[in-house]
């Protein structure tokens, strides 16, 4: 493998979307310093809720990097935002007349000879309910159909790109992204997210990489395939939340006679890793897999939510993040960033632990990817990262309405203009994207984002102090950005009966906390993002 | 050497129109001093205002207020210094006369001496928190 790694990702299924969502965080924490990566969205449903925010976020991650060579900018060093992302997208779409349902895609329907051999075939593993659910809201935890059908969906959608006939926008990408995979040969990482208790994710982890490199077959007419030194990773994430429990009455309907039913996940997720500890096919194709599981009671997804039917999928599935999915986040991350184990013959099994006690659960910098150095280095990016959402949202105001990031400008630029330049609509959007990733205050009301929907999901400390978590008014306005962490030795500098604010806006000032060459920031609003990163690790006392 | 005459003088006894020329001279010496002093109260204190963030900062308006109170403090210490110390030391009649036109002036020069020091001291460093005594504030 030569020194340049290419770096693929796909997130599948509503779960797989959420930790999309966590990835992109991440990049934006700095986490994945001076690396780019080619993310494909794979989905069976184009409205779904997590899938669209997951997207939008990546798309508003993208918005922020762009420059005018670039749409979505470059990647930089030592900085936020410092990942250069690449999108893409591809829904098996189930919601066209014909496309519906098992029977429809498969046109048993329409086969007359109830004998037939592919009837006789279907009857033996599908029961009837199986073969004509609606199949726009995801394989339902039938894994059986969903693996076969996703495979389906991929290699037919990659006929139709050879024959270049009626191909969709949606669809180019995905041929964009095929080509990205061939070309990148042995240097290529790919890595999967995705459930294996549920339906969309379930069925796919298992079959991607085949139907991956059959589409690329097919697409290349017998001349192309991903190289065998390619190294694929995935997360076998187990059961961690649930929610209402279907009624009699929503599956008396057709379309809804099969619905997931999240007693099952633990069976469910029983039954997935059974199926990977022994498929030999899966075993040879995965260099890595990190099994990630939820020790506490799973979070119930319908609480306070007065849900009448069970939510199968749709505009209406946005379910909070939750800890699990930043641990798939963290797990990428070892994947892309080290070599261990990416030469066994067979899969490797990765996992850690942390200690559950008296009903709590405590994250420390050190738990997520990994001890020494990187505990360092996640404490550092995470930290930083959580002041300035804090300065923007809390300090400025930005949680309530107000464009906090043109207000924290507009102070730098009582002490350096180099930022003039910088627009409302740079300034707005970057605003926009700190509410994603920590609070805004809708009329009065907590609305949480990325990272107070983790902190809620988390029966203990994570990383920082509980008060850099507040979601009390009263202690959000006197809530100080250089004090999060516990430690003393973290806070910034600060003066008696003053904070760290004053002394933050005049470190500013400092030659030292210009962005250097070796960042990488070429445009203004590089520069600014770096010249904040550099003046927040100025700014902490040791 | 001619401060410390006058305030020989003072201790001493009541000047005569003899010595009102070099107390005049002091006088207006004594007001720049003043305002210069004033001055550097007035960088100190607005250093001590801290940034605040949010949609209304306060601090840039508190800056300019306390460089006004200041700029209204200097010529209003350096007339009661007058009144207090200086004229009571003066004997009544002609030295008196003469003197009391530069006593009312004197104030009028600490004044306008501490707000052109505000502005060249504003303007040369206006990045920094003397920069908002004559920026506008937005």
């Amino acid at each position: 493998m030569s020194e340049e790694k290419k770096c693929f990702i796909i997130g599948i299924g509503g779960t797989g979307m959420r930790c999309l969502e966590t990835f992109t965080h991440m990049c934006a924490m700095g986490l994945y310093d001076g690396m780019e990566f080619n993310v494909l969205t794979l989905d069976t449903d184009f409205t779904n809720g997590n899938k669209n925010r997951t997207e939008n976020l990546i798309k508003d991650y993208n918005n922020i990097k762009k420059t005018s060579d670039s749409n979505n900018g470059t990647a930089s060093n030592d900085s936020f935002f410092s990942a250069k992302i690449n999108l893409f997208e591809f829904v098996t779409d189930y919601n066209a007349n014909g496309r519906k349902r098992f029977s429809e895609l498969t046109n048993l329907k329409s086969d007359n000879d109830d004998f037939s051999d592919s009837k006789m075939l279907a009857e033996l593993f599908l029961s009837e309910d199986v073969q004509n659910f609606d199949l726009s809201h995801g394989y339902r935890a039938q894994t059986h159909l969903g693996s076969y059908l996703m495979y389906h969906a991929i290699t037919d959608l990659a006929k139709r790109l050879k024959a270049g006939v009626d191909i969709k926008d949606g669809e180019k990408q995905f041929e964009e992204f095929l080509n990205l995979l061939y070309n990148a040969k042995e240097d290529a990482r790919i890595f999967v997210f995705g459930s294996i208790f549920g339906g969309t994710g379930a069925s796919s982890i298992p079959v991607i990489p085949k139907a991956l490199n059959d589409a690329l077959d097919i697409y290349g007419d017998g001349k192309m395939s991903i190289d065998k030194g390619a190294k694929f990773g995935a997360t076998l994430l187990s059961e961690y939340f649930k929610f209402k429990k279907p009624a009699d009455s929503q599956k008396s309907n057709r379309d809804n006679a099969i619905i997931a039913d999240s007693s099952f996940f633990t069976l469910n997720s029983q039954a997935a890793l059974q199926f990977y500890q022994s498929d030999p096919t899966v075993k040879k194709t995965y260099q890595k897999m990190y099994h990630i599981g939820w020790p506490i009671d799973a979070i119930d997804y319908s609480k306070g939510k007065n849900e009448k039917e069970t939510i199968t999928g749709g505009a209406a599935q946005k379910n909070q993040c939750h800890i699990t999915e930043f641990m798939c986040g963290c797990a990428a991350w070892d994947f892309f960033h080290s070599e261990r184990f990416l030469s066994e013959a067979e899969s490797v099994y990765l996992y850690k632990s942390v200690r559950f006690e008296d009903n709590i659960l405590n994250f420390s910098k050190d738990d997520f990817i990994g001890d020494g150095k990187n505990g360092e280095l996640f404490g550092k990016k995470f930290g930083n990262f959580v002041a300035f959402m804090h300065l923007v949202l809390t300090k400025n105001e930005g949680a309530l309405g107000h464009d906090g990031v043109n207000l924290l400008l507009k102070r730098i630029g009582e002490v350096t203009d180099i930022y003039s330049a910088l627009d409302q609509q740079y300034t707005s959007l970057l605003t926009k994207y700190f509410r994603s990733f920590g609070y805004t205050i809708d009329n009065g009301v907590f609305v949480p984002g990325w990272l107070y929907q983790i902190k809620n999901s988390v029966p203990g400390k994570l990383v920082l102090d509980s008060t850099a978590y507040t979601t009390v008014p009263k202690e959000l306005k006197k809530l100080d950005a250089g004090e999060l962490f516990t430690e003393k030795e973290l806070h910034w500098k600060s003066k008696f009966m003053g904070g760290s604010y004053d002394p933050f806006i005049s470190t500013l000032k400092d030659e030292d906390t210009l962005p250097s060459s070796n960042q990488n920031a070429n445009v203004t609003h590089e520069k600014f993002i770096a010249h904040i990163y550099n003046s927040i690790n100025a700014s902490i006392n040791n | 050497m001619n401060n410390a005459l006058t305030i020989l003088l003072f201790v001493q006894k009541k000047m005569n129109l003899r010595d009102i020329d070099g107390l005049i001279t002091n006088t207006y010496m004594f007001a720049v001093i003043t305002a210069i002093v004033m001055i550097g109260i007035a960088i100190l204190v607005a250093s001590m205002i801290q940034f605040q963030s949010g949609a209304n900062p306060k601090d840039r308006m508190k800056r300019k207020i306390w460089f006004w109170i200041l700029a209204v403090l200097t010529p209003v210490i350096f007339f009661v210094y007058n009144l207090f110390l200086v004229l009571p030391n003066i004997k009544a009649g002609p030295a008196m006369n003469k003197f009391s036109l530069h006593s009312g002036l004197s104030p009028v020069v600490a004044f306008a001496v501490f707000v052109i020091l505000g502005i060249v001291v504003s303007k040369m460093f206006k990045r920094k928190k003397v920069g908002n005594w004559f920026n506008k504030v937005n």
